[in-house]
Protein backbone atom coordinates (compact mmCIF):
# COMPACT_ATOMS: atom_id res chain seq x y z
CA UNK A 1 0.00 0.00 0.00
CA UNK A 2 1.17 3.07 -0.92
CA UNK A 3 0.52 6.32 0.97
CA UNK A 4 -1.21 7.71 -1.21
CA UNK A 5 -3.22 5.43 -2.00
CA UNK A 6 -4.03 4.35 1.33
CA UNK A 7 -7.40 5.09 2.29
CA UNK A 8 -7.62 7.09 6.03
CA UNK A 9 -4.15 8.15 5.03
CA UNK A 10 -3.15 11.86 4.38
CA UNK A 11 -2.62 11.99 0.60
CA UNK A 12 1.28 13.26 0.87
CA UNK A 13 3.43 11.22 -1.28
CA UNK A 14 6.10 9.29 0.24
CA UNK A 15 8.98 11.78 -0.73
CA UNK A 16 7.09 14.74 0.86
CA UNK A 17 7.26 12.90 4.36
CA UNK A 18 11.29 12.18 3.99
CA UNK A 19 11.17 16.11 3.26
CA UNK A 20 9.47 16.89 6.44
CA UNK A 21 11.18 14.52 8.72
CA UNK A 22 14.45 15.79 7.14
CA UNK A 23 13.39 19.39 8.26
CA UNK A 24 12.33 18.02 11.62
CA UNK A 25 15.61 16.76 12.27
CA UNK A 26 17.15 19.87 12.42
CA UNK A 27 14.79 21.20 14.82
CA UNK A 28 12.88 23.66 12.26
CA UNK A 29 9.08 24.71 14.04
CA UNK A 30 6.91 24.34 11.44
CA UNK A 31 8.27 21.46 9.72
CA UNK A 32 7.40 19.81 13.67
CA UNK A 33 3.95 21.58 13.65
CA UNK A 34 3.57 20.44 10.15
CA UNK A 35 3.47 16.49 10.98
CA UNK A 36 2.25 16.64 14.38
CA UNK A 37 -0.56 18.24 12.50
CA UNK A 38 -0.85 15.60 9.61
CA UNK A 39 -0.65 13.04 11.34
CA UNK A 40 -2.09 13.77 15.33
CA UNK A 41 -6.07 13.04 14.41
CA UNK A 42 -5.36 9.61 12.99
CA UNK A 43 -3.22 9.15 15.79
CA UNK A 44 -5.56 10.26 18.54
CA UNK A 45 -8.17 8.17 16.85
CA UNK A 46 -6.79 5.10 17.27
CA UNK A 47 -5.48 5.79 20.60
CA UNK A 48 -9.25 6.31 22.17
CA UNK A 49 -10.28 3.01 20.05
CA UNK A 50 -7.36 1.56 21.63
CA UNK A 51 -7.39 2.58 25.49
CA UNK A 52 -10.84 3.47 25.88
CA UNK A 53 -10.75 6.62 27.28
CA UNK A 54 -10.17 10.46 25.99
CA UNK A 55 -8.00 11.63 28.66
CA UNK A 56 -5.65 8.80 28.47
CA UNK A 57 -5.63 8.75 24.63
CA UNK A 58 -4.72 12.34 24.57
CA UNK A 59 -1.78 11.50 26.97
CA UNK A 60 -0.86 8.50 24.78
CA UNK A 61 -0.86 11.00 21.86
CA UNK A 62 1.50 13.40 23.62
CA UNK A 63 3.51 10.42 24.59
CA UNK A 64 3.79 9.00 21.01
CA UNK A 65 4.99 12.55 19.39
CA UNK A 66 7.20 12.76 22.27
CA UNK A 67 8.62 9.24 20.85
CA UNK A 68 8.02 10.04 17.34
CA UNK A 69 10.96 13.60 17.69
CA UNK A 70 13.32 11.69 20.01
CA UNK A 71 13.50 8.78 17.72
CA UNK A 72 13.57 10.76 14.40
CA UNK A 73 17.31 10.05 13.98
CA UNK A 74 16.62 6.92 13.88
CA UNK A 75 14.10 6.93 11.39
CA UNK A 76 15.67 4.98 8.43
CA UNK A 77 12.77 5.41 6.08
CA UNK A 78 13.24 1.47 5.70
CA UNK A 79 9.37 1.51 6.03
CA UNK A 80 6.80 4.28 5.63
CA UNK A 81 6.72 7.06 8.03
CA UNK A 82 2.94 6.12 8.60
CA UNK A 83 4.07 2.29 9.53
CA UNK A 84 6.96 4.01 11.61
CA UNK A 85 4.72 6.00 13.47
CA UNK A 86 1.88 3.56 13.84
CA UNK A 87 4.17 1.18 15.42
CA UNK A 88 5.62 3.62 18.28
CA UNK A 89 1.23 4.34 18.69
CA UNK A 90 0.20 0.98 19.11
CA UNK A 91 3.54 0.15 21.15
CA UNK A 92 2.57 3.60 23.65
CA UNK A 93 -1.04 2.15 23.48
CA UNK A 94 -0.68 -1.59 24.20
CA UNK A 95 1.65 -0.29 27.20
CA UNK A 96 -0.99 1.60 29.03
CA UNK A 97 -3.34 -1.14 28.67
CA UNK A 98 -1.28 -3.26 30.44
CA UNK A 99 0.19 -0.83 32.65
CA UNK A 100 -3.84 0.06 33.80
CA UNK A 101 -3.77 -3.69 34.46
CA UNK A 102 -5.69 -5.06 31.36
CA UNK A 103 -5.37 -9.01 30.93
CA UNK A 104 -1.91 -9.47 29.65
CA UNK A 105 -2.77 -10.30 25.99
CA UNK A 106 0.00 -10.85 22.91
CA UNK A 107 -0.71 -9.52 19.90
CA UNK A 108 -0.43 -13.08 18.25
CA UNK A 109 -2.96 -14.14 21.06
CA UNK A 110 -6.05 -16.05 19.13
CA UNK A 111 -9.57 -15.89 20.36
CA UNK A 112 -10.62 -18.88 22.48
CA UNK A 113 -12.00 -22.26 21.11
CA UNK A 114 -15.32 -21.27 22.00
CA UNK A 115 -15.51 -17.93 20.62
CA UNK A 116 -13.99 -19.05 17.49
CA UNK A 117 -16.34 -21.45 16.92
CA UNK A 118 -19.16 -19.54 17.31
CA UNK A 119 -17.99 -17.09 15.03
CA UNK A 120 -16.76 -19.15 12.29
CA UNK A 121 -20.36 -20.66 11.64
CA UNK A 122 -23.15 -18.31 10.28
CA UNK A 123 -26.15 -18.73 11.98
CA UNK A 124 -29.42 -17.97 10.56
CA UNK A 125 -29.74 -14.22 12.91
CA UNK A 126 -31.35 -12.36 9.84
CA UNK A 127 -29.47 -8.82 8.36
CA UNK A 128 -28.15 -5.77 10.42
CA UNK A 129 -30.21 -2.76 9.56
CA UNK A 130 -27.60 0.30 8.17
CA UNK A 131 -28.79 2.14 11.95
CA UNK A 132 -26.93 -0.36 13.28
CA UNK A 133 -23.69 0.75 12.22
CA UNK A 134 -23.67 3.50 15.07
CA UNK A 135 -22.93 0.75 17.83
CA UNK A 136 -19.93 0.22 15.95
CA UNK A 137 -17.49 2.09 18.56
CA UNK A 138 -19.39 -0.06 21.01
CA UNK A 139 -18.35 -3.11 18.96
CA UNK A 140 -14.82 -2.23 18.67
CA UNK A 141 -14.11 -1.20 22.23
CA UNK A 142 -15.61 -4.85 23.07
CA UNK A 143 -12.84 -6.52 21.09
CA UNK A 144 -10.03 -7.97 22.69
CA UNK A 145 -7.06 -6.19 22.52
CA UNK A 146 -5.37 -7.88 19.93
CA UNK A 147 -8.26 -8.76 17.17
CA UNK A 148 -9.18 -4.73 17.87
CA UNK A 149 -5.67 -3.26 17.13
CA UNK A 150 -5.20 -5.56 14.10
CA UNK A 151 -8.94 -4.23 12.86
CA UNK A 152 -8.62 -0.79 13.39
CA UNK A 153 -5.41 -0.87 11.63
CA UNK A 154 -6.81 -2.85 8.58
CA UNK A 155 -10.08 -1.68 8.41
CA UNK A 156 -10.54 1.43 10.00
CA UNK A 157 -6.84 3.25 8.86
CA UNK A 158 -6.40 1.25 5.66
CA UNK A 159 -2.72 -0.72 6.24
CA UNK A 160 -3.27 -4.16 4.40
CA UNK A 161 -2.07 -6.94 6.27
CA UNK A 162 1.39 -6.73 5.36
CA UNK A 163 1.87 -3.69 6.78
CA UNK A 164 -0.53 -4.72 10.13
CA UNK A 165 1.97 -7.03 10.77
CA UNK A 166 5.05 -5.06 10.24
CA UNK A 167 3.23 -2.72 12.55
CA UNK A 168 1.97 -5.52 15.46
CA UNK A 169 5.11 -7.92 14.61
CA UNK A 170 2.68 -10.78 14.03
CA UNK A 171 2.60 -11.92 10.93
CA UNK A 172 0.66 -10.83 7.65
CA UNK A 173 -1.69 -14.41 8.03
CA UNK A 174 -2.25 -13.78 11.69
CA UNK A 175 -3.38 -10.24 10.72
CA UNK A 176 -5.75 -11.60 8.37
CA UNK A 177 -7.01 -14.34 10.86
CA UNK A 178 -7.39 -11.65 13.51
CA UNK A 179 -8.86 -9.34 11.23
CA UNK A 180 -11.62 -11.76 10.18
CA UNK A 181 -12.43 -12.86 13.35
CA UNK A 182 -13.01 -8.99 14.41
CA UNK A 183 -15.31 -8.65 12.21
CA UNK A 184 -17.32 -11.39 12.40
CA UNK A 185 -17.23 -10.84 16.34
CA UNK A 186 -18.53 -7.05 15.79
CA UNK A 187 -21.02 -8.46 13.30
CA UNK A 188 -22.06 -10.90 16.67
CA UNK A 189 -22.12 -8.15 19.24
CA UNK A 190 -24.48 -6.14 16.75
CA UNK A 191 -27.04 -8.77 16.67
CA UNK A 192 -27.06 -9.36 20.42
CA UNK A 193 -27.23 -5.24 21.01
CA UNK A 194 -29.33 -4.54 18.86
CA UNK A 195 -31.80 -7.54 17.58
CA UNK A 196 -34.69 -5.24 16.79
CA UNK A 197 -33.05 -4.46 14.09
CA UNK A 198 -32.22 -7.30 12.20
CA UNK A 199 -34.29 -8.00 8.76
CA UNK A 200 -35.16 -11.57 7.87
CA UNK A 201 -35.38 -12.72 11.57
CA UNK A 202 -39.07 -11.06 11.51
CA UNK A 203 -40.09 -12.25 8.51
CA UNK A 204 -40.14 -16.01 9.97
CA UNK A 205 -37.02 -17.08 8.88
CA UNK B 1 -19.44 -25.66 -0.81
CA UNK B 2 -19.88 -25.40 3.13
CA UNK B 3 -21.38 -22.48 5.03
CA UNK B 4 -17.76 -22.25 6.75
CA UNK B 5 -16.09 -22.02 3.14
CA UNK B 6 -18.26 -19.22 1.81
CA UNK B 7 -17.67 -16.81 5.19
CA UNK B 8 -14.08 -17.61 4.38
CA UNK B 9 -14.51 -16.15 0.92
CA UNK B 10 -16.62 -13.70 1.93
CA UNK B 11 -14.01 -12.36 4.34
CA UNK B 12 -11.13 -12.51 1.82
CA UNK B 13 -13.47 -10.73 -0.57
CA UNK B 14 -13.03 -7.85 1.55
CA UNK B 15 -9.73 -7.56 1.04
CA UNK B 16 -8.89 -8.18 -2.36
CA UNK B 17 -11.04 -9.82 -4.92
CA UNK B 18 -11.65 -12.98 -4.92
CA UNK B 19 -9.80 -15.51 -8.22
CA UNK B 20 -12.50 -16.16 -10.69
CA UNK B 21 -13.23 -19.32 -9.83
CA UNK B 22 -13.88 -19.06 -5.61
CA UNK B 23 -15.93 -16.31 -7.20
CA UNK B 24 -18.25 -18.71 -9.21
CA UNK B 25 -18.14 -20.91 -6.41
CA UNK B 26 -19.38 -18.45 -3.91
CA UNK B 27 -21.87 -16.91 -5.41
CA UNK B 28 -23.82 -20.05 -6.36
CA UNK B 29 -24.02 -20.63 -2.77
CA UNK B 30 -24.86 -17.68 -1.71
CA UNK B 31 -28.06 -18.12 -4.15
CA UNK B 32 -28.96 -20.49 -2.33
CA UNK B 33 -28.51 -19.64 1.06
CA UNK B 34 -30.12 -16.97 2.92
CA UNK B 35 -27.56 -17.13 6.12
CA UNK B 36 -24.96 -16.41 3.68
CA UNK B 37 -26.14 -13.59 1.78
CA UNK B 38 -27.19 -12.46 5.55
CA UNK B 39 -23.40 -12.51 6.50
CA UNK B 40 -22.14 -10.94 3.40
CA UNK B 41 -24.43 -7.91 3.53
CA UNK B 42 -23.73 -7.24 7.42
CA UNK B 43 -20.01 -7.32 6.59
CA UNK B 44 -20.32 -5.22 4.04
CA UNK B 45 -22.36 -2.68 6.55
CA UNK B 46 -19.30 -3.47 9.46
CA UNK B 47 -16.24 -2.53 6.61
CA UNK B 48 -18.14 0.65 5.45
CA UNK B 49 -18.89 1.47 9.15
CA UNK B 50 -14.89 1.45 9.91
CA UNK B 51 -13.90 2.96 6.80
CA UNK B 52 -16.26 5.70 7.76
CA UNK B 53 -15.08 6.52 11.31
CA UNK B 54 -13.54 10.15 11.38
CA UNK B 55 -10.82 10.80 13.00
CA UNK B 56 -11.36 13.22 16.27
CA UNK B 57 -10.96 16.92 16.55
CA UNK B 58 -7.17 17.26 18.84
CA UNK B 59 -7.28 19.57 21.65
CA UNK B 60 -6.12 23.06 20.65
CA UNK B 61 -3.82 23.44 23.73
CA UNK B 62 -1.95 20.06 22.11
CA UNK B 63 0.60 21.16 20.10
CA UNK B 64 1.39 23.95 22.51
CA UNK B 65 2.10 21.63 25.19
CA UNK B 66 4.33 19.40 22.98
CA UNK B 67 5.91 21.55 21.63
CA UNK B 68 6.76 23.18 25.22
CA UNK B 69 8.16 20.19 26.28
CA UNK B 70 10.30 19.59 22.74
CA UNK B 71 12.01 23.22 23.53
CA UNK B 72 13.05 22.20 26.81
CA UNK B 73 14.43 18.67 25.36
CA UNK B 74 16.24 20.61 22.80
CA UNK B 75 14.23 18.92 20.03
CA UNK B 76 12.79 22.34 18.81
CA UNK B 77 13.84 25.42 17.86
CA UNK B 78 12.65 27.97 20.29
CA UNK B 79 9.58 30.50 18.79
CA UNK B 80 10.16 34.21 18.35
CA UNK B 81 8.76 35.76 21.99
CA UNK B 82 5.66 37.21 20.81
CA UNK B 83 5.24 41.27 21.21
CA UNK B 84 3.71 41.82 24.93
CA UNK B 85 0.28 43.37 25.22
CA UNK B 86 -2.07 44.45 27.88
CA UNK B 87 -4.56 42.02 29.09
CA UNK B 88 -7.48 43.24 27.00
CA UNK B 89 -9.88 41.15 29.36
CA UNK B 90 -9.92 44.15 31.85
CA UNK B 91 -11.31 46.25 29.14
CA UNK B 92 -14.54 47.01 27.90
CA UNK B 93 -15.53 46.40 24.39
CA UNK B 94 -15.65 50.28 23.83
CA UNK B 95 -12.70 50.84 25.41
CA UNK B 96 -10.63 48.08 23.45
CA UNK B 97 -12.04 49.33 20.45
CA UNK B 98 -10.89 53.03 21.23
CA UNK B 99 -7.40 51.33 22.14
CA UNK B 100 -7.47 49.21 18.82
CA UNK B 101 -7.97 52.44 16.93
CA UNK B 102 -5.05 54.53 18.74
CA UNK B 103 -2.51 52.13 17.92
CA UNK B 104 -3.62 52.59 14.69
CA UNK B 105 -2.78 56.50 15.14
CA UNK B 106 0.62 55.73 15.64
CA UNK B 107 0.93 54.26 12.07
CA UNK B 108 -0.86 56.69 10.43
CA UNK B 109 2.13 59.10 12.48
CA UNK B 110 5.24 58.36 9.74
CA UNK B 111 2.11 59.06 7.28
CA UNK B 112 1.95 62.66 7.78
CA UNK B 113 5.29 63.38 8.45
CA UNK B 114 6.34 61.55 5.01
CA UNK B 115 3.90 63.96 3.20
CA UNK B 116 5.34 66.78 4.55
CA UNK B 117 8.98 66.11 3.86
CA UNK B 118 10.31 68.40 1.40
CA UNK B 119 10.99 66.23 -1.76
CA UNK B 120 14.02 67.79 -3.25
CA UNK B 121 15.53 67.87 0.66
CA UNK B 122 15.87 63.92 -0.27
CA UNK B 123 16.63 64.54 -3.89
CA UNK B 124 19.86 66.51 -3.17
CA UNK B 125 20.92 65.62 0.26
CA UNK B 126 23.62 62.50 -0.01
CA UNK B 127 21.63 59.94 2.69
CA UNK B 128 24.06 58.89 6.01
CA UNK B 129 26.32 56.03 5.75
CA UNK B 130 23.63 54.87 8.20
CA UNK B 131 22.26 51.17 8.47
CA UNK B 132 18.80 52.17 6.47
CA UNK B 133 20.79 53.38 3.55
CA UNK B 134 24.30 51.50 3.24
CA UNK B 135 25.59 52.45 -0.08
CA UNK B 136 27.55 49.00 -0.64
CA UNK B 137 25.32 47.49 -3.44
CA UNK B 138 25.86 43.89 -1.85
CA UNK B 139 24.93 45.18 1.78
CA UNK B 140 21.91 47.16 0.05
CA UNK B 141 20.89 43.46 -1.99
CA UNK B 142 21.35 41.45 1.03
CA UNK B 143 19.76 43.51 3.12
CA UNK B 144 16.76 43.75 0.87
CA UNK B 145 16.50 40.01 0.60
CA UNK B 146 16.32 40.06 4.32
CA UNK B 147 13.25 42.53 3.72
CA UNK B 148 11.60 40.74 1.70
CA UNK B 149 11.75 37.46 3.57
CA UNK B 150 10.29 39.02 6.45
CA UNK B 151 8.22 40.92 4.93
CA UNK B 152 6.48 37.89 3.27
CA UNK B 153 6.59 36.18 6.32
CA UNK B 154 4.87 38.30 8.33
CA UNK B 155 1.93 38.30 5.35
CA UNK B 156 1.95 34.30 5.42
CA UNK B 157 1.22 34.85 9.22
CA UNK B 158 -1.22 38.15 8.39
CA UNK B 159 -3.12 35.48 5.72
CA UNK B 160 -3.47 32.80 8.55
CA UNK B 161 -5.14 35.55 11.04
CA UNK B 162 -7.41 36.93 8.65
CA UNK B 163 -8.99 33.32 7.91
CA UNK B 164 -9.51 32.65 11.28
CA UNK B 165 -10.42 36.16 12.15
CA UNK B 166 -13.63 36.06 9.16
CA UNK B 167 -14.51 33.01 10.96
CA UNK B 168 -14.82 34.34 14.65
CA UNK B 169 -15.95 37.72 13.38
CA UNK B 170 -19.65 37.16 13.50
CA UNK B 171 -19.36 36.38 17.28
CA UNK B 172 -18.63 40.06 17.73
CA UNK B 173 -20.52 42.99 18.75
CA UNK B 174 -21.15 44.54 15.31
CA UNK B 175 -20.01 47.90 16.60
CA UNK B 176 -16.66 46.91 17.82
CA UNK B 177 -16.34 44.86 14.54
CA UNK B 178 -17.29 48.18 12.83
CA UNK B 179 -14.08 50.11 14.13
CA UNK B 180 -11.76 47.01 13.58
CA UNK B 181 -12.94 46.90 10.25
CA UNK B 182 -12.02 50.73 10.11
CA UNK B 183 -8.56 49.98 11.66
CA UNK B 184 -7.84 46.99 10.00
CA UNK B 185 -8.18 49.16 6.68
CA UNK B 186 -6.13 52.03 8.24
CA UNK B 187 -3.19 49.66 8.95
CA UNK B 188 -3.66 48.50 5.37
CA UNK B 189 -3.03 51.79 3.83
CA UNK B 190 0.12 52.49 5.78
CA UNK B 191 1.50 49.12 4.77
CA UNK B 192 0.47 49.92 1.55
CA UNK B 193 2.22 53.69 2.07
CA UNK B 194 5.00 52.08 3.63
CA UNK B 195 5.81 49.61 1.09
CA UNK B 196 5.44 52.76 -1.63
CA UNK B 197 7.93 55.02 0.07
CA UNK B 198 10.82 51.59 0.31
CA UNK B 199 10.43 51.08 -3.38
CA UNK B 200 11.01 54.81 -3.96
CA UNK B 201 13.91 54.68 -0.92
CA UNK B 202 15.19 50.88 -0.56
CA UNK B 203 17.80 52.02 2.29
CA UNK B 204 15.32 54.23 3.99
CA UNK B 205 15.65 53.02 8.03
CA UNK B 206 11.95 55.21 8.59
CA UNK B 207 10.53 53.62 5.85
CA UNK B 208 11.42 50.30 7.20
CA UNK B 209 10.66 50.77 10.31
CA UNK B 210 6.92 52.35 9.34
CA UNK B 211 6.21 48.94 7.40
CA UNK B 212 7.32 46.77 10.16
CA UNK B 213 5.40 48.42 12.96
CA UNK B 214 2.30 48.36 10.43
CA UNK B 215 2.97 44.84 10.16
CA UNK B 216 3.21 44.35 13.94
CA UNK B 217 -0.16 46.00 14.13
CA UNK B 218 -2.08 44.33 12.00
CA UNK B 219 -0.88 40.67 13.74
CA UNK B 220 -1.67 42.41 17.19
CA UNK B 221 -5.11 43.68 16.02
CA UNK B 222 -6.14 40.40 14.41
CA UNK B 223 -4.76 38.56 17.41
CA UNK B 224 -6.93 40.81 19.70
CA UNK B 225 -9.76 40.17 17.06
CA UNK B 226 -9.65 36.40 17.86
CA UNK B 227 -9.19 36.80 21.43
CA UNK B 228 -12.14 38.80 21.37
CA UNK B 229 -14.80 36.07 19.51
CA UNK B 230 -13.04 33.23 21.93
CA UNK B 231 -14.10 35.52 24.69
CA UNK B 232 -17.57 36.34 23.83
CA UNK B 233 -17.86 32.26 23.01
CA UNK B 234 -16.82 31.25 26.45
CA UNK B 235 -18.60 34.03 28.06
CA UNK B 236 -21.91 32.73 25.48
CA UNK B 237 -21.13 28.79 26.75
CA UNK B 238 -21.07 30.07 30.44
CA UNK B 239 -24.02 32.09 30.40
CA UNK B 240 -25.93 28.85 28.51
CA UNK B 241 -25.42 27.09 31.69
CA UNK B 242 -27.68 28.17 34.05
CA UNK B 243 -29.88 28.41 31.11
CA UNK B 244 -30.36 25.05 30.68
CA UNK B 245 -30.12 23.55 34.36
CA UNK B 246 -32.98 25.67 34.69
CA UNK B 247 -35.23 24.36 31.71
Amino acid sequence: MTLAASPGLDASPYDDDRRLVARCRTGERDACEELYRRHAPRILGLARRMVGSSDDAEDAVQDVFLAVFRKLESFRGESSLSTWLYRLAMNVCLDRLRSRGHRERKVTDEFDVDDAAHVATPSPVGRLSPGAAIDLERAIAALPDAARAAFLLHDVEGFDHGEVGRILGIAEGTSKSQVHKARLRIRSFLHQTRPATTGRATNGR
Amino acid sequence: MTCRDAESLLLDALDAPLPPADAAALAAHLAGCDACRDLEADLSLVRGAAESLAPPIVPATAWPALAAQLERDGLLIPAAPRPSRKPWQTYTWVALAASLLAGVGTALVWRASDRVTPAPARATAPPPAAPGNVRDPRAVEAIEIELRLAAEHYEKAITALEGIAAEDRTRIDPAVAQVVERSLGLIDIAIADSREALQRQPGSLVAQTSLFAAYRQKVALLQDLIAMASEAKRTGAESAVPDRRRS
